[in-house]
């Protein structure tokens, strides 16, 4: 094979809210959920993974992110710690959570609520801490937001859970894919 | 709090079923701290808003105008 992205379709996904499914393309599609879970994209086939997501949501939020196993996801206290950088015209802003979720993905332009990210996720199917890096362009404004993150356990996890709280949903289309080397 | 999760396998397959008990203690936990960050958030913006405009009328009162505000510290006085 080739070397380069390859598709990785979910074997499931389970969502809380309006709809989502799975394209014949691999990629799912979703609408008005609050949460959406990936499972059997990460594989022992590749290490390293990125995950495409555009979108819009009904108010500007960040959207979390837990690893799951088995359908579970993993919700280890203080097991994610994100730093994010986020810039808008010349205001420039930084922080640093410890939590039970990692940051990966966050709309901030209260106008448009519309964006691309692009997150990769290092090495979630190994025995071993992962790391994510992500980046979001608002479609309006724009604005930049920057995530790293990383988990701890040394857990082989096959899928990601992405959520919005507050009440706040999010539609679009999300494709994971591998890195084939 | 009761919510559904909907299942969709690559099959076409489709399950709908109520969410655990503890997916709901999860789902309400998340609430709570999204909700307490969204208030330590909003403090802390607002803390800094103040700290940056009281910043900038003592540069003022200093003699400094807004253009050398912006030159020297990096942020646009408005």
């Amino acid at each position: 094979m080739t070397n380069g992205l390859v598709v990785m379709t979910p074997s499931s996904i389970a969502y809380s809210g309006t709809s989502a499914s799975i394209n014949a393309d691999g990629s799912v599609d979703f609408s008005a959920v609050t949460s959406l879970s990936l499972n059997g994209v990460f594989t022992a086939d590749y290490d390293n993974y990125m995950v495409a997501i555009r979108g819009n949501q009904n108010t500007a939020a960040t959207i979390y992110c837990r690893l799951r196993v088995s359908g579970t996801d993993n919700t280890t206290t203080s097991s994610y710690v994100s730093q994010y950088l986020y810039v808008s015209s010349t205001t420039v802003q930084s922080g640093r959570n410890t939590d039970d979720k990692a940051r990966l993905f966050a709309i901030s332009d209260a106008t448009s609520k519309y964006g691309g990210d692009v997150a990769y996720f290092f090495g979630p199917y190994l025995s071993q801490p992962t790391a994510f890096r992500s980046v979001t362009a608002d479609a309006s404004g724009p604005s930049i937001v920057e995530y790293a993150s990383t988990h701890n356990q040394s857990t082989s996890y096959d899928g990601a859970t992405f959520y919005v709280p507050g009440g706040v949903t999010y539609s679009g289309k999300i494709t994971v894919f591998g890195f084939n080397q | 709090m009761s919510f559904t999760i909907t299942t969709v396998y690559a099959d076409g397959r489709i399950e709908t079923r109520d969410a655990t008990a503890e997916e709901v203690a999860q789902r309400e936990a998340d609430e709570i701290a999204f909700e307490a960050e969204r208030i330590a958030r909003e403090a802390a913006e607002a803390q800094a808003a103040a700290a940056k405009a009281s910043a900038i009328a003592k540069l003022e009162a200093l003699g400094l105008t807004a253009d050398e505000v912006s030159a020297a510290f990096g942020f646009q006085v408005t």
